[in-house]
């Protein structure tokens, strides 16, 4: 989740309220805040929310919230001589451009600018794929005919932001930090996407603006530039930028005009949109009964428009706020502001007998007949890793994680044995003997079709240690659930031939049980005899008959 | 008062029927420690019931020499067969004997077996029968090298020769001053245990317990126990089942298409790239064979809702699942009939580096409830109960999800003071409503279970609940759930 660095001062001085009331109206409002340092408020923003990612947008809502401001009352917007011609375009090919006059920026502003930009980025613009903003003084553009085109970036030169020399678009994308992060998402057969002004560049999207155009301290208006393949994503992301910079005191926002093979468009869009909300609807989803005239103020204090007639609500949507796709999330903003604290709780349900499942009565009624028997429960978790399975599982059968974060993690357990061997050896020096067992899940291929099954796994380890040891328990088991027992000779890469058995519950084979080899314990550093057994939960529970009650 | 151990020697005298006996034979007729029987027999003594008779005895053993003379041959044996064997010539044989020609040409004159004429030794006697006579002497001392015995008259030339040597031993002889069987019957005895034995026979009666000292540490002992996760765990399916909710199951190998286009999560949505969804390196892709009207639902409803091409494929890759969620979209496109309350509870994977406060897998408790007319308010109402069941005062935030509207998280002020976010919930967003094909609205919610587990039981690092130490496990102390 996206956590912006806000000054304090600034918050409460545009609210009007104290750090403690604002803190508390920022949670009602999704937002976690602290302060993490005198005088600077972090602000956990939901993703749903890029609007809010900047002062202003968190002081609107704040104030909405609070009373103080209410509606949305629109921008006024001025027509301007730019405009912005399209190029040869490949997947990139969809551009917004707008002015926002009387910025004026200061450091402080400037800063949060910057982190605005990079917010934004990271989160709606699906870290610039989707699309990427670009900030220019306005007062430094060469002229006010700009083009965004295609071109060879081989034969284009530019200096790019915060450099002291002059490349061409290849070195940038080869020699600058944000070339080698940026650089490959746009290029397409050698060519890459340039804004250029009067045929100089000013900006490489998404990866770099030129130096030409850099906003500092000072500057006065601003150019926006945002680019992407997304077209709703870039106009929206515009609305958002402009917005925000124009409830800076006495900003004004400036229409351009995008030029494509003759056919004009004006960005930034700013189109409200309206949504109908029906008053029962908000009542048979919250179960609060709101008059649809409360109602109304309610969104109005969620900074919407909204008139309300007997039956219906009609609601504006305000350009930025892009997580309105119908009405339900209407609702969810009159809930936001009565505030969730005031809904009165239902608590009375028709009463309904719930179920366990059948694993989980099994499961439990097994773990209570083995601690009976003195055995000791463990869980382990059901990744694991190449060293612990030993190369002793056919790689056919496993299923391996595509990215892994770490070797240990990255197969899921073929079975609980290599876990329980774990175990052993976690325990050489605790006393003897140790009894222990596992109930869980085990997921393996069997033809290429992933399988899971519920396992019980039993390890016995002591100075000495027999097959009929842990034969008796697993027998005993086997005939408290109602099966009659039997076993015949196997085989199994962790235990001693001669001494393994296949185990059969009412003569259907449900696992199996043996005495570990000695190199396979010694391997893992176990030195005591150890006996091991699995049996198969979900097979045992149907001959069992335990399932379905 | 008999000790219980001197009840025990005494019994089994009588068992074995033992009335006299060296104190030597003893361990092995009654089957005790020879050390046990010497101080019991003693004590036995002191109290009159046994008597210890010491008994003299003359022991024998070979020397070294007789160890020798038995090995290589007498000194005599071995100069009547030097003469047999035609070596006459005194001063010859004495080389040939050395030291031990004087000691050989005495016994074998005494014994009259040789002659010296001139320096010339001759046979008195036939060899043969010098040798019978020869043996006589050497079976002598195989016997004392055999038995250790042998009669000190015949014995008394090889001791003055140094073959043999002759010592003097004591040996313990324990007898019954009184009648045995007499004695048990009637002594009372100071026993540590009470036996079998005492109870079938009576013999408690008799029987005095030594007293103990009951506030001493007993030994330690390991017991079975459940693992803590696991009990945690069924408290919560507990909890769920009391509130009327039926317990699912889902895989933990999942299609995307369950674990988030049905929960209306787009297909670019971060949450569903490589550095967070661990995905199934073979076979990458599940199979939607039989799911084809619900894949053209979500088709549709994802390209209205969000705008883009929406790739069934890609809703077709297998992944481990990251939420429990995944389990209820499974039970809503399975379309149940209202009033519906399940619950899942199992294991969710996340591509996060383990530490003390993050694990690769964990545990999710998630739950969904649609009586028909399942309102915000009963979700909330739902949430408040499981946390007061839970033990916790529940504060509610607005949240964000991508499949429910409104949304809510719960956080709870831990005893530490800390703040643990409980859940996240909300109402199923219409759009997940429609793709499952169901027309009653949904309350939904979802429980990190590790992270509480670890706050419930005091655990500062989550690791520990994994813990493989059995005594750690078996030692865990019991408490009362909830």
């Amino acid at each position: 989740m996206p956590v912006i660095r806000l000054s304090l001062e600034k918050l409460t001085g545009l609210t009007g309220l104290t750090s403690h009331e604002l803190k508390d109206t920022l949670f009602r409002l999704k937002c976690e805040s602290e302060e993490v340092e005198p005088g600077i408020l972090e602000v956990e923003v939901n993703p749903d929310r890029p609007d809010m990612l900047i002062t202003e947008g968190l002081v609107r809502a704040v104030n909405g919230l609070t009373g103080e401001e209410t509606g949305y009352p629109g921008y006024p917007v001025v027509g301007t001589d730019y405009t912005v011609e399209l190029g040869n375009l490949g997947a990139r090919k969809y551009i917004a451009v707008g002015v926002v006059e009387n910025v004026n920026v200061d450091e402080e502003y400037l800063e949060e600018l910057i982190q605005f930009q990079e917010k934004l980025h990271v989160t709606f613009g699906r870290k610039r794929r989707k699309a990427a903003i670009g900030f220019h003084d306005l007062s430094k553009l060469p002229c006010n005919r700009l083009e965004y085109t295609y071109i060879d970036p081989s034969k284009t030169r530019f200096r790019p932001l915060h450099w002291d020399r002059e490349m061409t678009g290849l070195e940038v994308l080869r020699e600058t930090e944000q070339g080698k992060l940026y650089g490959n998402i746009n290029l397409e057969q050698g060519q890459h996407p340039f804004l250029l002004a009067c045929g100089e560049v000013i900006a490489m999207p998404p990866v770099i603006n030129s130096d030409i155009t850099r906003v500092e301290p000072g500057t006065h208006s601003l150019l926006i530039d945002v680019t992407g393949p997304d077209k709703w994503t870039v106009m929206k992301l515009l609305d958002i930028i402009t917005v925000n910079l124009a409830d800076r005191e006495g900003a004004k926002i400036g229409r351009v005009k995008v030029l494509s093979r003759g056919k004009e468009t004006v960005t930034p869009l700013l189109e409200e949109e309206k949504v109908e909300l029906n008053p029962d609807y908000t009542q048979r989803i919250l179960g609060l009964e709101i008059p649809v005239q409360e109602q109304a103020e309610i969104l109005e204090r969620m900074r919407y428009n909204a008139v309300a007639s007997e039956s219906k609500l009609t609601v504006t949507v305000p350009p930025y706020r892009v997580d309105i796709l119908g009405e339900i999330d209407l609702v969810e903003d009159i809930a936001i502001a009565y505030g969730y604290d005031n809904i009165p709780l239902k608590t009375t349900w028709t009463v309904m007998r719930g179920e366990l499942s059948d694993r989980t009565v099994f499961a439990r009624e097994i773990s209570d007949i083995l601690i009976g028997g003195g055995f000791v429960e463990v869980m382990q978790l059901a990744l694991v890793g190449p060293t612990i399975l030993a190369g002793k599982w056919d790689p056919g059968t496993l299923v391996e994680i595509g990215n892994p974060v770490m070797a240990e993690y990255s197969i899921l357990r073929p079975s609980l044995i290599p876990g329980l061997i774990q175990v052993a050896r976690a325990n050489i020096s605790a006393s003897k003997p140790i009894k222990a067992f596992e109930i869980g899940p085990v997921v393996y291929k069997d033809n290429v079709v992933v399988k899971e099954s519920w396992r019980l796994g039993l390890l016995y380890m002591d100075d000495e240690a027999s097959y009929e040891q842990l034969q008796a328990v697993v027998y005993k088991v086997l005939r408290l659930l109602g099966t009659e027992p039997g076993a015949a000779e196997s085989r199994h890469p962790y235990l001693i031939e001669g001494r393994t058995g296949r185990i059969y519950a009412n003569n259907v084979e449900i696992g199996f049980l043996g005495e570990a080899r000695p190199d396979v314990l010694l391997e893992f550093g176990v030195e005591y005899p150890t006996v091991l057994a699995e049996v198969d939960l979900d097979k045992l529970m149907e001959v069992a008959g335990w399932i379905g009650s | 008062m008999l000790s219980d151990s001197e009840y025990d020697l005494l019994r089994r005298m009588v068992e074995k029927g033992v009335s006299k006996a060296k104190l030597d034979d003893l361990p092995s007729i009654v089957g005790l420690d020879k050390s046990a029987i010497a101080s019991l027999s003693e004590l036995l003594q002191s109290k009159g019931i046994l008597k210890i008779m010491e008994r003299r005895e003359k022991k024998y053993s070979l020397t070294n020499r007789g160890v020798e003379a038995l090995r290589d041959g007498l000194p005599e044996e071995n100069l009547v067969k030097l003469v047999a064997q035609g070596v006459t010539e005194l001063g010859r044989i004495r080389k040939e004997l050395g030291d031990e020609s004087g000691i050989a040409i005495g016994i074998a004159r005494r014994n009259g077996w040789i002659m010296i004429n001139k320096g010339s030794v001759e046979l008195a006697k036939p060899i043969d029968v010098v040798l019978r006579e020869l043996e006589e002497t050497k079976s002598l001392l195989r016997n004392v090298a055999e038995k250790g015995s042998g009669d000190s008259k015949l014995l008394g030339g090889l001791i003055k020769r140094g073959l043999v040597r002759e010592e003097e031993v004591v040996e313990k002889i324990i007898l019954p001053a009184k009648p045995l069987e007499q004695v048990l019957e009637e002594a009372s005895v100071e026993k540590g245990r009470l036996t079998h034995h005492d109870l079938k026979t009576g013999r408690w009666a008799l029987v005095k317990l030594r007293k103990y000292d009951v506030s001493a540490e007993p030994p330690g002992i390991r017991l079975g126990r459940r693992h803590f996760l696991s009990e945690f765990l069924d408290m919560l399916r507990d909890l769920m089942k009391e509130l009327g909710f039926t317990e699912a199951e889902g895989p933990l190998v999942e299609l995307e298409l369950y674990n988030f286009d049905l929960l209306f999560q787009p297909q670019d949505h971060p949450a569903r790239e490589v550095h967070d969804t661990l995905w199934i390196r073979d076979p990458v892709y599940g199979r939607l064979e039989g799911l084809e009207d619900l894949v053209e639902r979500v088709r549709r409803i994802h390209e209205k809702g969000w705008g883009y091409t929406w790739s069934t494929l890609k809703a077709s890759k297998h992944i481990l699942r990251s939420q429990t969620t995944s389990v209820s979209a499974r039970i809503i496109t399975s379309k149940p009939d209202p009033p519906i309350r399940y619950f899942s509870l199992g294991r969710v994977f996340r591509s996060d580096v383990i530490d003390a406060s993050h694990l690769p897998e964990f545990h999710q408790l998630d739950g969904i409830m649609g009586d028909g007319s399942t309102c915000f308010r009963d979700l909330l109402g739902m949430l408040t109960e499981i946390s007061g069941r839970l033990g916790f005062k529940v504060r509610f935030k607005p949240g964000y999800f991508p499949f429910t509207e409104p949304s809510v998280e719960g956080y709870v002020k831990l005893p530490t003071g800390k703040w643990l976010e409980l859940f996240g919930a909300g109402m199923f967003r219409p759009e997940v409503l429609e793709m499952a094909g169901i027309s009653y609205p949904v309350a939904a919610w979802g429980f990190g279970v590790e992270r509480l587990a670890a706050a419930y039981y005091g655990l500062a690092d989550i690791r520990m609940l994994y813990s493989e130490d059995m005594d750690f496990i078996s030692n865990f102390p019991a408490r009362r759930m909830r």
